[in-house]
């Protein structure tokens, strides 16, 4: 019988992912994921990362973290879009400490020195953005990793 | 007398849809509790595969002693000690811990280091590396299989003892097809609010090819049939309204055990799908779907696939 409460506990552990808040995806790490992709990505809004300075010299068109294979060694980390994710919100929230800690995880770990950047939402229609490449930027805020 | 009824009416299709599985009948018969032995070995034997295959390079610990990432809950105490053998320490934790399990499955020590060592390493790798739901269900499975009895000794009549096994076998099917149907439920749940307010839902023409056009987009990446899907919208929303239906019944095939087969296959069928279009591997999940569902202890060959059909949700209603 206590397989079968463990069962029941799971299934309330589960469905208590419902009460997290919508930032955390739903989710607990190691036991529960069951609530990815629920809604449909008719309109998009994403924090992202986008690149304008590299080495002292302004970049010719933004780049997206994403897509900046060769300024960044790890463009398609997933720590470091779930980084630039929690660095949004917390901007967002005004949260100075939190910020400056994600801020400082987000640079050490990600991204090389003499970088200029902003943190951004942007929002999109994914299958308009994956044809014409076109986002809109709502909200950014600029940072520039140290030379040294 | 109305409300009586419905009592009554809610409880038969309960009894008839959601009745538990006889595991005594089951362990009464011979080839049962030989199969989960055989699949709980498998298990095993897979862990420790897995064990030493996610970087297998991965003794320069620099990831973890250079970063000033907080770690997920398990490894909260990396930090706290030399992170260089902290990570020593979980690796090998996970290596023989699986291997003692792979050769003394029936030892609950062995499981238990087994799931001790799983659940570090998993945590250890989504802390520093990348979240993957993929070992979700293993660390799950790994925990429900401490619990299995020992039958090193039993007595052949010991049909309690084997009764219990199969239920701890059960109970890891149950636990995988549970989150299936879940996410279905999510799916659902979300359509209805969406579909009020005039937006995209699941049940949408371009459902499928808006989140496969998110994903390449948010990685960066591309597949072999997300383009087409993207291109042509219509292509891809036959397969996914297809998967929310196999995943909202999957729960079912702990109540009618003749479908745990093919619900199996539906389900590696759909994380092919997964891989060829999102580029989601979801590997892990495929390899323990494989294990525990394509060969379970369950399975009656005598049942015909007429029979098998017959039990299909909405399948079978228009088959009678």
């Amino acid at each position: 019988m206590y397989i079968i409460a463990l069962l029941i506990i799971y299934v309330v552990g589960g469905l208590a992912t419902r009460a997290l808040p919508a930032w955390s995806d739903k989710s607990i790490v190691p036991f529960y994921s069951w609530f990815f992709f629920v809604d449909v990505p008719e309109y998009v809004q994403q924090s992202a990362l986008i690149i304008h300075e590299y080495d002292g010299e302004q970049l010719e068109g933004p780049i997206l973290f994403q897509n900046a294979l060769g300024i960044v060694d790890n463009p398609r980390s997933a720590k470091a879009r779930e980084l630039i994710q929690r660095l949004r919100k917390s901007l967002d929230d005004g949260d100075v400490e939190t910020s400056r800690m994600l801020r400082k995880q987000l640079e050490d770990n990600f991204l090389p020195l003499c970088l200029g950047y902003r943190i951004a939402t942007i929002a999109y229609n994914p299958i308009e953005r994956w044809k014409h490449g076109t986002y809109e930027v709502l909200f950014e805020e600029e940072f520039n990793t140290s030379c040294e | 007398m109305r409300v009586s009824v419905s009592y009554n009416s809610i409880g038969a299709f309960l009894k008839r849809n959601f009745q538990m599985p006889d595991f005594t009948a089951y362990a009464r018969q011979p080839v049962p509790i030989v199969v989960a032995q055989y699949l709980v070995r498998f298990f095993y034997i897979a862990l420790l595969f897995i064990s030493m295959l996610l970087f297998p390079d991965w003794w320069d610990t620099s990831f973890v002693t250079q970063s000033t990432i907080a770690p997920f809950w398990p490894t909260s105490w990396v930090p706290l000690v030399n992170p260089t053998l902290a990570v020593y320490a979980i690796r090998l934790l996970f290596i023989f811990g699986a291997t003692a399990a792979a050769i003394f499955p029936e030892n609950r020590l062995a499981r238990i280091f087994a799931f001790l060592g799983l659940i570090e390493f998993v945590s250890l790798y989504m802390s520093f590396w990348k979240i993957d739901a993929d070992f979700y269900p293993w660390v799950a499975v790994s925990f429900l299989l401490i619990f299995l009895p020992s039958l090193k000794e039993v007595d052949v009549n010991d049909v309690e003892s084997k009764a219990k096994f199969l239920l701890a076998l059960w109970a890891s099917q149950t636990i995988i097809v549970l989150g299936y149907t879940m996410g279905a439920v999510g799916k659902i749940v979300h359509s209805i609010p969406a579909f009020w307010y005039g937006q995209a839902h699941s049940f949408s023409i371009d459902a499928a090819a808006l989140h496969i056009a998110d994903r390449l987009l948010t990685t960066n990446s591309t597949s072999v049939f997300g383009p087409m899907v993207i291109e042509y919208p219509l292509l891809g929303w036959p397969f996914f309204v297809g998967a929310i239906y196999l995943m909202f019944f999957a729960i079912l095939t702990s109540f009618r055990l003749p479908l745990q087969r093919l619900v199996g296959i539906g389900l590696i069928l759909y994380h092919i799908a997964a891989y060829l279009t999102m580029n989601i591997g979801f590997t892990a999940n495929v390899l323990l779907i494989a294990i525990l569902f394509l060969n379970s202890p369950f399975r009656d060959s005598r049942i015909s696939w007429r029979e098998i059909l017959a039990q299909v949700p909405l399948l079978g209603w228009i088959m009678k």
